[in-house]
């Protein structure tokens, strides 16, 4: 005799990196679309090379995913065709659109190799890839091309020109809207790490104020250097993504902490608008550095953190009021 | 540090020391219910908490003295008791992360004889009413009606005080043999008694159910208090199923009907069934099985190829794991050939939640205990 009831329904333990990378796909595509939307009308031109790049990046990234699935001879769910896509797909928001076509494709490939490479010989990716091309690209290329050309910077630009221009360009709010939804709903989705999302964004606010305060910045400016531009991409995509970053809760708090001082330090002290990409390069770069002092958890270990890092603030603090 | 200390006054597992040459000398085995106070061993050890026996292990001290130690899970959560700890157990008690891979499991099978034992008349916890023996009588064979539902066995032999009503046990159609023991015997000549009737009972080939007389006692009590354990709830997870959930069910239910309700498998084949995955992780064979009380989950996995790069390294088997290793780690320091030692993979406890949170559905245990096992 049948006498089973079912009493509540249990969320399957597949809520996988599956679904994690389709949502990430799918953001990073209604990215690239209202990207498109703003290009067009700020600029016919950067419209034409957002959709060239973005183009030529998706074809040579599944390309390259179905022909490494052809050579080796194993089959390959859709799945695996994601994280390519999502690379091309970020690399043409995030590159000028007088890129020559064949820097794109090179970068592309670069990114995808160095990804595998990463892979194989470290078991995870030490540093975003993505990031660190797009450096070697900035290195090459900012003498020829204005790097800032892109569609992340128009509205910074409109924003630093008047504060009032960040509110009456429609288009350019759509964007930022965009972005805190997406913020929202992948964290949400936990395809990326609450915690270091807010975390890294409040300190970052916080080192603004401070260093902002105390050498005669604008600390309008300062936010808005900090807050627009490459800045929501970095706080979005980039920042909070596990890949690249520490996996125990103590690691990702110092993690967020370094990777919001160097973004409050680059807004404030240098005139690059890449800075806040730089600053996660650099914090990525310091993962298996930090990750390297714990080999096991404990309890009162996150709390320890935020009392350390409570500490460096007002160190930071007094440091400057001293000064 | 409140949680903290309360942990440690109810630990999960308490691992008792007992001062016995031999294993043979430990009156209990793997998946033995045992009681608070009750004697363990030849050596007068007394148990300090209430719960199950995981296994029985050797341990090294620190003065290179090698002792065994008897692993019981607190299911009670009880506190310690303080006056049956001696000074070694209270000891022992902060190592209670015992590696649980290291010790025996209390098998499935329906082959092995059941031995009830309905107690020992001098032990204090077991107060034999003679006046209420024949009421103990049917307790106890409504108990052993709904073992043999539970625990299917094609032999149980119970071995019985002085007093208790025979004849109701004869007109049983239980396969029960029966043996009345005196009330004055000890666990030495229960010992003895059980290996005269099972010839190498006690090696690890050729194992046998003890069921004492605490988890007898339990079982009637809720029989006589018209809470009989026909229905328990079962957790049917994973990948495999069509649509995982919570059930009620009655004990004895076949697991045809379970997949019936959980809407088939999600595959043609699916990877694997475990039971009670959290805890136990016995690896199911066959679906030709009914639910026993003992079955609170039911853990089947899709069969699906894992590439090198699935870890994506969210660390939410960090946060989970409860022997606050880093599985993470050792997962990606596996894939790179990197060394693991540093990560003291030694302290898994083999739990399997790190692959149960995981939501790239790596398995992160095998991973772990590989890491173990090799040692770099």
């Amino acid at each position: 005799m049948i006498f089973a009831s079912r009493q509540t329904p249990l969320a399957s333990t597949s809520e996988s990196a599956l679904r994690q990378q389709y949502i990430n796909a799918v953001v990073i595509a209604v990215f690239l679309m209202a990207g498109l939307i703003v290009a067009v009308f700020e600029s016919f031109d950067m419209t034409v090379g957002l959709f060239v790049n973005a183009a030529v990046s998706l074809v040579i990234a599944f390309g390259m995913t179905a022909a490494g699935a052809y050579l080796l001879k194993r089959p390959q769910s859709f799945r695996l065709y994601l994280r390519p896509v999502s690379f091309a797909m970020l690399f043409s928001l995030i590159a000028p659109h007088q890129l020559p076509l064949w820097a794109v494709g090179v970068s592309i490939v670069s990114i995808l190799a160095l990804d595998k490479l990463l892979t194989f010989f470290h078991g995870a990716a030490v540093l975003n890839p993505l990031l660190f091309v797009y450096v070697v690209i900035y290195l090459v290329f900012s003498s020829t091309i204005p790097m800032d050309a892109t569609v992340m910077n128009l509205y910074r630009d409109a924003s630093l020109a008047s504060l009032s221009g960040l509110f009456t360009a429609v288009a350019d709010m759509v964007l930022l809207g965009l972005f805190i939804l997406a913020a929202i709903y992948l964290a949400v989705g936990r395809v990326n790490d609450t915690r270091m999302l807010v975390s890294g964004f409040l300190h970052m606010l916080l080192g603004v104020a401070i260093f902002g305060f105390f050498t005669s910045f604008s600390l309008t400016a300062g936010l808005v250097s900090g807050t627009l531009g490459f800045a929501p991409l970095t706080f979005v995509f980039l920042l909070a993504e596990p890949t690249s970053t520490p996996t125990t809760r103590e690691m990702k708090t110092v993690y967020a902490f370094i990777a919001g001082i160097l973004i409050a330090f680059f807004a404030v002290f240098s005139n690059v608008s890449q800075g806040p990409l730089f600053a996660v390069l650099y914090a990525q770069a310091t993962t298996w550095l930090i990750s390297r002092f714990q080999t096991r958890t404990s309890r009162l270990g996150l709390r320890m953190t935020h009392i350390v890092i409570a500490f460096l603030w007002l160190s930071i603090l007094v440091a400057f009021i001293l000064n | 540090m409140i949680s903290t200390f309360k942990s440690f006054m109810q630990p999960r597992y308490v691992a008792l020391c007992v001062d016995v040459e031999h294993d043979k000398d430990i009156f209990f085995r793997a998946g033995d219910a045992i009681a608070l106070g009750e004697t363990i061993a030849s050596c007068g050890a007394r148990s300090t908490v209430s719960g199950t026996v995981n296994g029985i292990v050797k341990m090294h001290r620190a003065d290179n003295c090698e002792k065994h130690a008897v692993l019981i899970e607190n299911d009670y959560r009880d506190r310690v008791h303080p006056s049956l700890a001696s000074r070694d157990q209270a000891d022992l008690v902060r190592e209670y992360f015992v590696p649980v891979s290291k010790l025996e499991r209390f098998p499935f099978d329906r082959e092995m004889p059941l031995i009830v034992d309905y107690g020992f008349a001098n032990e204090p916890f077991v107060n034999i009413d003679r006046r209420h023996a024949i009421e103990h009588a049917d307790a106890c064979l409504a108990a052993l009606s709904f073992l043999q539902v539970c625990f299917p066995s094609k032999h149980i032999e119970c071995l019985l005080p002085e007093g208790l009503d025979i004849e109701r046990f004869t007109k049983s159609t239980l396969p029960l043999s029966f043996r009345q023991m005196p009330a004055e015997r000890s666990p030495e000549t229960t010992y003895r008694h059980i290996e005269a009737g099972f010839p190498n009972a006690f090696s690890p080939q050729r194992p046998y159910r003890y069921l004492n007389y605490f988890s007898l006692i339990r079982m009637q009590d809720m029989i006589r208090h018209h809470r009989p354990p026909i229905s328990s709830t079962l957790v049917a997870s994973g990948d495999g199923y069509v649509e995982p959930c919570v059930l009620t069910v009655r004990i004895g239910t076949l697991y045809e009907e379970v997949i019936d309700i959980v809407k088939g498998y999600a595959v043609d084949t699916p990877k694997s069934l475990h039971r009670n995955a959290l805890i136990e992780n016995a690896t199911i064979r066959h679906s030709d099985f009914a639910l026993d009380a003992a079955t609170f989950s039911l853990h089947c996995e899709e069969h699906r190829e894992l590439e090198r790069a699935d870890c994506n390294a969210c660390g939410q088997c960090n946060d989970i794991c409860p022997a606050r290793i880093l599985p993470a780690e050792i997962v990606q320091a596996t894939q790179s050939a990197r060394r693991t030692r540093r990560y003291k993979s030694e302290l898994c406890v083999a739990c399997g939640l790190c692959g149960y949170i995981c939501p790239a559905k790596i398995d992160v245990k095998t991973q772990v205990l590989a890491a173990q096992k090799e040692g770099r």
